[in-house]
């Protein structure tokens, strides 16, 4: 058997496509489209930061601005103490994941998958409906201890940021570090208590040990998110916080000073890909021979009182966690809990559906050309696009890299890069080089599509390569061999194993386009915001209707990107282990 | 000393171990006989704390070691596949057991080179294990569990994935340590062989139960049971009736009958019994004596040469002779005399 998969493993990459298009030809397209919408507008960025001719004077007195030390220095500490917060949480669900069997174990899984699409607009709004001064708790309190204020200060505090990052993050240590630890041999450990070690001291000089590497890894993931973090720092932070994707934002959008953001950008986006070099080392060392074996024999079921006890407060912590802000949201969707702006005296409070039906009327002092529920579509025109754009790039780059040629492997990092930079940078180098000849592409209704399908290119190309890589030519060969056409090869080989992928990478394009909220908040025109941009405009404004719209808004929004989840999900070969 | 008594355990609905008792005296090594799943590496992880068993009770010298954790228990324990510590080096993975005891840096490393030498690796004291070949992991394995000096030391199956000749080698030079150290040891393994050649005492395992205990001897000579027989290899099995002729109590098997000696031990009054003719038990008859039977097939196996035969009715046998006898071609037929005093009486039904 051993022999046999060795054998088949050496075969799989050459010769499977060798008869249609040769594997530089199909990478034509992708490196154009990564040449004019990444390199160039980089350039662009870059050449902006330097000014005109003289030399690095801008980015030298951008750097020593004070006020551009305490924000890389916010930046570092608020990813930093999110890290430590995001493992505190996630190592010991970790734990209980890798070792334990329990019932509804796959769906408590399932559920931690949700953070990983949900867009920032729709945490944002969901904290704010459950946090914020007009969210339940202080709404709650406020009935309960008949307070004229709110009691609650979480939003607009760092609380807000660290929950919020907190909330991402923890499926990255659960599934990284959860899985590496099921696989781990128990017979190690096991072997440690025979030689006389105590529990703690198993756990510290034989389990972490052998750990370590693989919670560096998703410790530094997390932390690159973290230092990344755009949308939930300018949601939930408040004006008074900022990281370098915030500043980079509001020097463009508020101040207009495109010199500093570009040095800012440039610096963000040094710090970012040293950071995945550094990862991408780390991860390699992963790959370090270690005794691995099946979960089915590692994993027990809780028993005793304690073990029940502790498992049981952590799953009550996680689900509230990953359920309350969401649920609080859909719930606040529709219910009326304050006062609409003029409303005075007692109100009525309870179920109401007037928040979606104001999503239909425009109202004369709006800030919008069309009704709110339009977001809507035109969110679903630029996902669609992204879709086919991000296909139509990533299908021949996939299928070009799954031969796994010399050239491929050069190839491959430079495909990956744009994950490496942050959607507020690509936003803003759009912004410097599509706005003037020769390529004005600022009222472009494609514009969007390209900024996010570069966003979402690498994850298709990583949804669609191991498809591509796993149909062996023997495959082929076994249905030509049982009598398939040509055609029917294809039919029957082919798509099935790459269609399911190709779905999936779909629907991830989709996802991403929906909620992409960076790159967006930069270039969406006034006229024609999308579904984030307008729930972000409706969160910043005052009054309680503004407040429900924002709600309505982000419940349709969670609503399309569950569906997506879903579909993915049940689609899925194999589970989110590649980043 | 080591007593397992009445242990029970199960995983959801499928017994591990049912009732099992045995005891290991000081010095001794014990060999857990039995085929894969018959609950051998369980019992090691509950005498090693490793495992919580349903019911039952392990004693060392009349002290319950059940509320004992693991790691106080001082009962090694050699996994299969060996479990080294990957980020730790050979001296590291040696010394990992002298560091829990608290020993001082000098006293370990003495102990860890002396157990090198041992083991016939001086020298190997900063090599990656993952670097090792399956022997030398095996080596240093070994060295591991014996670093510590435990009160019980358990093998699991401690040459399973080795080659042959390997075995057989390492084999040798583990009896040598084991005995060296005067040890006491339970000792897992699924090959008789092994068995044979390492254990004072063996206990013979089926699904959870103890099938036969006692000296390699007495289980090859006397299986308990058609189970014991037939996983020793032994497949000699028949049915055969006892009656009275020429006024003595006779055995009649399908191809003959014949006269029981005072030796085998069948109670008399039952009139069907269950016998096994152990592969020596036949010899070679003269004209007229013995029973007629075809050559089928001959294997040689170095010491012995292995016959198959066809009896005139009834099932075919194996037997072995010595490889200096000369084979009788296959298709030839030949004549066979029972050595009645090594046919054993097997309980009904086992």
């Amino acid at each position: 058997m051993d022999h046999n998969y060795v054998e088949v493993k050496k075969e799989t990459g050459k010769g499977s496509l060798r008869s249609s298009l040769s594997p530089s030809l199909l990478l034509i397209l992708p490196l154009a489209f990564l040449t004019l919408f990444y390199f160039y507008p980089l350039f662009s960025v870059l050449q902006l930061s330097l000014g005109n001719g003289d030399g690095l004077a801008v980015f030298g007195s951008v750097l020593a601005d004070e006020y551009t030390r305490s924000i890389v220095w916010f930046t570092v500490w608020q990813a930093a103490l999110s890290t430590l917060l995001t493992l505190a949480l996630g190592l010991p669900g970790a734990y209980l994941l890798a070792r334990y069997r329990f019932r509804g174990k796959q769906l408590l899984r399932a559920l931690t998958a949700i953070p990983f699409v949900m867009p920032t607009v729709v945490v944002a709004a969901g904290f704010s409906a459950l946090l914020g001064p007009r969210g339940w708790a202080n709404l709650g309190l406020q009935q309960l201890l008949g307070l004229d204020a709110p009691p609650l200060d979480v939003l607009n505090s760092i609380w807000a940021i660290l929950l919020a990052h907190m909330f991402y993050n923890t499926t990255i240590v659960l599934r990284l570090v959860g899985d590496f630890w099921a696989r781990l041999d128990p017979r190690v450990a096991q072997a440690a208590r025979t030689l006389g070690a105590s529990p703690w001291r198993t756990l510290q000089q034989v389990t972490f040990p052998l750990l370590a590497p693989v919670i560096m890894a998703a410790a530094l993931l997390v932390f690159i998110f973290d230092f990344t973090s755009f949308g939930v720092i300018l949601l939930l932070g408040g004006p008074q916080f900022a990281t370098l994707e915030v500043a980079i934002y509001r020097e463009t959008i508020n101040f207009f000073n495109l010199p500093t953001a570009a040095v800012l950008s440039i610096l963000q986006l040094l710090f970012t890909l040293g950071l995945i070099v550094v990862y991408t080392r780390l991860a390699a060392r992963l790959t370090r021979p270690i005794t691995v074996c099946s979960p089915t024999v590692t994993q027990r079921d809780i028993k005793g009182w304690r073990d029940r006890g502790l498992s049981g407060l952590w799953i009550a912590v996680m689900l509230a966690f990953l359920v309350a802000p969401l649920g609080a949201l859909a719930a606040r969707s529709l219910t009326k809990l304050d006062a609409d702006r003029g409303e005075r005296g007692a109100i009525t409070t309870g179920i109401t559906t007037t928040y979606y039906r104001e999503l239909f009327v425009n109202r004369r002092q709006n800030f919008f050309f069309a009704t709110p529920i339009e977001t809507v579509g035109i969110s679903l025109r630029n996902a669609g696009l992204t879709v086919l754009l991000s296909l139509a790039l990533g299908v021949p780059a996939a299928a070009s890299l799954a031969r796994r040629t010399r050239m491929g492997s050069v190839i491959d990092p430079i495909i990956m890069l744009p994950l490496g930079t942050s959607a507020v940078t690509i936003g803003f180098g759009f912004i410097i080089a599509f706005n003037q000849p020769p390529l004005n592409l600022r009222a472009s209704p494609l514009l969007l599509p390209l900024a996010h399908t570069l966003v979402a290119f690498p994850f298709v190309v990583r949804s669609l390569l191991p498809a591509w890589q796993s149909i062996r030519p023997r495959l082929r060969q076994g249905a030509a061999v049982l009598g398939a056409s040509p055609g029917r090869v294809m039919r029957e080989v082919d798509l099935p194993l790459v269609g399911r992928a190709g779905t999936v990478a779909a629907a991830f394009a989709f996802t991403i386009s929906m909620g992409e909220f960076g790159a967006t908040a930069l270039l969406a025109r006034p006229e024609f915001p999308t579904l984030p941009v307008a729930i972000f405009r409706f969160l910043a404004r005052p009054g309680a209707l503004n407040f429900g719209q924002a709600m309505a808004l982000s419940t349709i929004l969670m609503g399309i990107v569950a569906i997506c989840m879903l579909a993915i999900e049940s689609l899925r070969v194999g589970n989110l282990r590649e980043f | 000393m080591l007593t397992v008594k009445h242990i029970s355990k199960s995983f959801g609905d499928t017994a591990a171990l049912h009732d099992l008792t045995l005891s290991v005296e000081a010095g001794e090594i014990v060999a857990i006989l039995g085929p894969s799943g018959c609950g051998k590496s369980t019992l090691l992880q509950v005498i090693a704390g490793l495992l919580t068993p349903d019911q039952g009770d392990i004693r060392w010298e009349d002290n319950s070691q059940l509320q004992v954790p693991t790691h106080r228990r001082a009962f090694g324990l050699m996994f299969q596949d060996y479990a080294l510590f990957p980020h730790r080096n050979v001296f590291e993975n040696i010394a990992f057991g002298l560091q829990m005891m608290g020993l001082s840096r000098p006293e370990i490393q003495r102990r860890v080179s002396e157990l090198l030498q041992q083991v016939g690796l001086p020298g190997l004291e900063t090599r990656d294990v993952n670097t090792l070949s399956g022997g030398e992991q095996q080596r240093v394995a070994l060295a591991r569990a014996l670093a510590p000096k435990p009160r019980l030391l358990m093998l699991d199956e401690p040459l399973g994935s080795l080659d042959r000749t390997l075995r057989d080698r390492l084999l040798v030079e583990m009896r040598a340590v084991l005995q060296r150290e005067g040890l006491t040891v339970l000792y897992v393994t699924h090959d008789q062989q092994e068995a044979f050649a390492i254990a004072d005492r063996i206990v013979v395992l089926r699904a959870g139960h103890v099938a036969q205990i006692g000296t390699p001897q007495q289980i090859y000579q006397q299986p308990a049971s058609e189970f014991v027989a037939r996983f020793l290899g032994m497949n000699n099995i028949l049915i055969g009736q006892l009656e009275t002729c020429n006024s003595e109590l006779c055995l009649q098997l399908p191809f003959g009958s014949f006269p029981i000696g005072e030796s085998l031990a069948l109670t008399s009054g039952v009139e069907e019994v269950c016998v096994l003719l152990p592969p020596a038990s036949a010899e070679l008859a003269g004209e007229g004596e013995g029973f007629v039977a075809t050559v089928t097939s001959h294997a040689f196996r170095g010491s012995v040469s292995e016959v198959s035969v066809q009896p005139a009715s009834g099932l075919p046998l194996q037997f072995e002779f010595g490889s200096n006898l000369a084979v009788p071609p296959i298709g030839s037929q030949i004549r066979l005399k029972l050595k009645m005093d090594m046919i054993v009486g097997l309980p009904d039904g086992a």
